[in-house]
């Protein structure tokens, strides 16, 4: 009987402490998602290729992007760039920047990632995570299409069905858009 | 029947601070992530303030990276208290803990036959084959991370629900698998497949914190092993590999903690008069 | 040898026993790399890794 009693003082402590320290919890944790930001304007941001080029949402004519939020260390991020490399040899001409935002590694790491690989397109070097709160990453992978008036346009958290064809059908659409 | 020498109660400290580490690194202020939690915390999980040793190890090897703070972490608290860790501020292991209340007094597998599986689970999955295939393994079986990680991430964010597969619903069955076995058997992630426990493990012979049985007391009656929350009989390997350094057996008067920086009573230098 | 300095030994020698120096070491060779792998940029990396979650090691994926 002492033990039931016992057991349940510590089950009602660890109860006790849980809902105490929710509100808390709930603030820190700022539930937001880069999904909120579909049909939105993007925010502006302003970002550095790790070969030194300068890509920027307001950059004239209206460019379509599409990022790529990864690091090396995940498993089911290594099915993005094949698609990417794809949209980019087909698109980067009409005006379609894609883009792979590295939100955790060094700019020589993740260079000799891509080169292992064979991906010619864009990679940024976002270890501060200017880039990656901007647009609320919790996860990766994390894609996010914008259109040339910086509308985003779709978000993917994670990898669903028939992520690809929904990938390049948009792009597709978008890069028709004026 | 039995000869108990131990008959003081339970002191609630323990739980305390078990419950009160569980509660500081799980606070919800992500302030801390840059630092590694001697214990194993998913930072995953929603309210993690802290990195989780074990998955920050793994990415270390998987960026091909020497793990160098990580390694000092582990000496550092291996050095000092060898796996207090795992008995102190593990909250998986308090979740354990808490389940073999619930359970019958008396557990299954009252041995440590199996204790190798975690040096398995350690050398092969988490260090070999993680470096080897380039991504986390050990995170993607872990329950501790489909505990705290995995249910409320999908509770918190319905967009993830959709992409649920195979491999998360296969975390969920071993999670309630272990949660079943934790009532039936005492720790059984920590003693057979925890490889953070693994770590630990080896510093319980050479850490500055050891145990000590006074062999002409002790009556061999078996009561540390039953207040033991890893089953070990504390008077066969006081400094076993199994031990997690709860200090639950220290409440019976032949088993006590020494610090190694004091003398060792047992050596025979010690006849010399000083 | 003196009795005295017989004695002084010894007395270091229960003092510290060989265990003891290893495990010392151990500990202040533990502090050395934490604070060793500040200066590399440990704890960068380790912030940066868990700051987001991934997926897939989540088993979501």
């Amino acid at each position: 009987m002492t033990r039931f009693a016992k057991l349940t003082g510590v089950v009602l402590l660890a109860l006790l402490l849980a809902v105490a320290g929710a509100p808390i919890g709930q603030s820190a944790m700022k539930i937001s998602t880069p999904e909120a930001l579909i049909g939105r304007n993007s925010p502006i941001f302003n970002m550095k290729t790790v070969d030194g080029k300068q890509y920027g949402l307001r950059d004239e004519p209206g460019y379509v992007y599409v990022l790529e939020f990864w690091t090396i260390s995940c498993a089911s991020c290594k099915a993005v760039p094949p698609v990417f490399q794809q949209i980019h040899t087909e698109y980067a001409a009409k005006g379609v920047r894609a883009v792979g935002v590295n939100i955790a590694d060094t700019p020589a790491a993740i260079k000799r990632n891509v080169q292992t690989g064979g991906y010619t397109f864009d990679q940024v070097a976002d270890q501060s995570g200017t880039v990656t709160n901007l647009f609320k990453i919790y996860a990766t992978p994390t894609i996010i299409v914008i259109d040339r008036k910086g509308v985003v346009r779709d978000v993917m958290i994670g990898l669903g069905v028939n992520w690809s064809t929904r990938l390049t059908n948009l792009v597709a659409t978008l890069v028709a858009e004026q | 029947m039995i000869a108990m020498a131990i008959t003081k109660r339970a002191s609630a400290r323990r739980t305390v601070i078990q419950a009160a580490s569980a509660a500081i690194v799980n606070s919800g202020l992500p302030a801390l992530k840059a630092c590694p939690f001697p214990g194993l915390n998913c930072y995953a999980c929603p309210l993690a303030s802290m990195a989780c040793p074990m998955g920050s190890l793994q990415n270390f090897l998987v960026l091909r990276r020497v793990p160098i703070a990580l390694v000092g972490l582990f000496a550092a608290v291996g050095g000092v208290v060898g796996r207090a860790v795992c008995g102190w501020a593990c909250p998986f292991g308090f979740i354990q803990d808490l389940l073999a209340r619930i359970g019958p007094r008396r557990k299954l597998l009252p041995t440590q036959k199996g204790s190798w599986m975690r040096y398995a689970m350690l050398i092969l999955v988490a260090l070999i084959a993680t470096y080897a295939v380039g991504a986390p393994l050990f995170c993607k079986i872990c329950p501790a991370g489909a505990l705290e990680a995995g249910i409320p991430q999908v509770i918190l964010r319905p967009g993830l629900r959709s992409l649920i597969g195979v491999l998360f619903w296969a975390k969920i069955v071993s999670l309630v698998l272990l949660v079943a076995a934790a009532i039936l058997i005492k720790r059984p992630f920590c003693r057979f497949l925890c490889p953070l426990g693994a770590v630990y493990s080896p510093f319980n012979k050479v850490s500055l914190m050891r145990l000590e049985v006074d062999d002409t007391t002790c009556t061999r009656c078996d009561g540390c092993k039953r207040v033991c929350p890893v089953d070990l009989a504390v008077y066969e390997h006081p400094n076993s590999d199994s031990c997690i350094r709860c200090l639950e057996c220290t409440r019976c008067p032949s088993v006590s903690v020494t610090w190694a920086h004091r003398s060792a009573p047992t050596s025979p230098v010690r006849t010399v008069e000083h | 040898m003196g009795n005295a300095r017989l004695n002084r030994i010894t007395r270091n020698m229960t003092r510290v026993p060989a265990g003891t120096r290893l495990s010392w070491i151990l500990v202040a060779l533990g502090i050395a790399l934490l604070i060793a792998g500040g200066f590399v940029g440990d704890y960068g990396v380790i912030l940066a890794n868990a700051r987001t979650i991934c997926l897939s090691c989540m088993g979501i994926q």
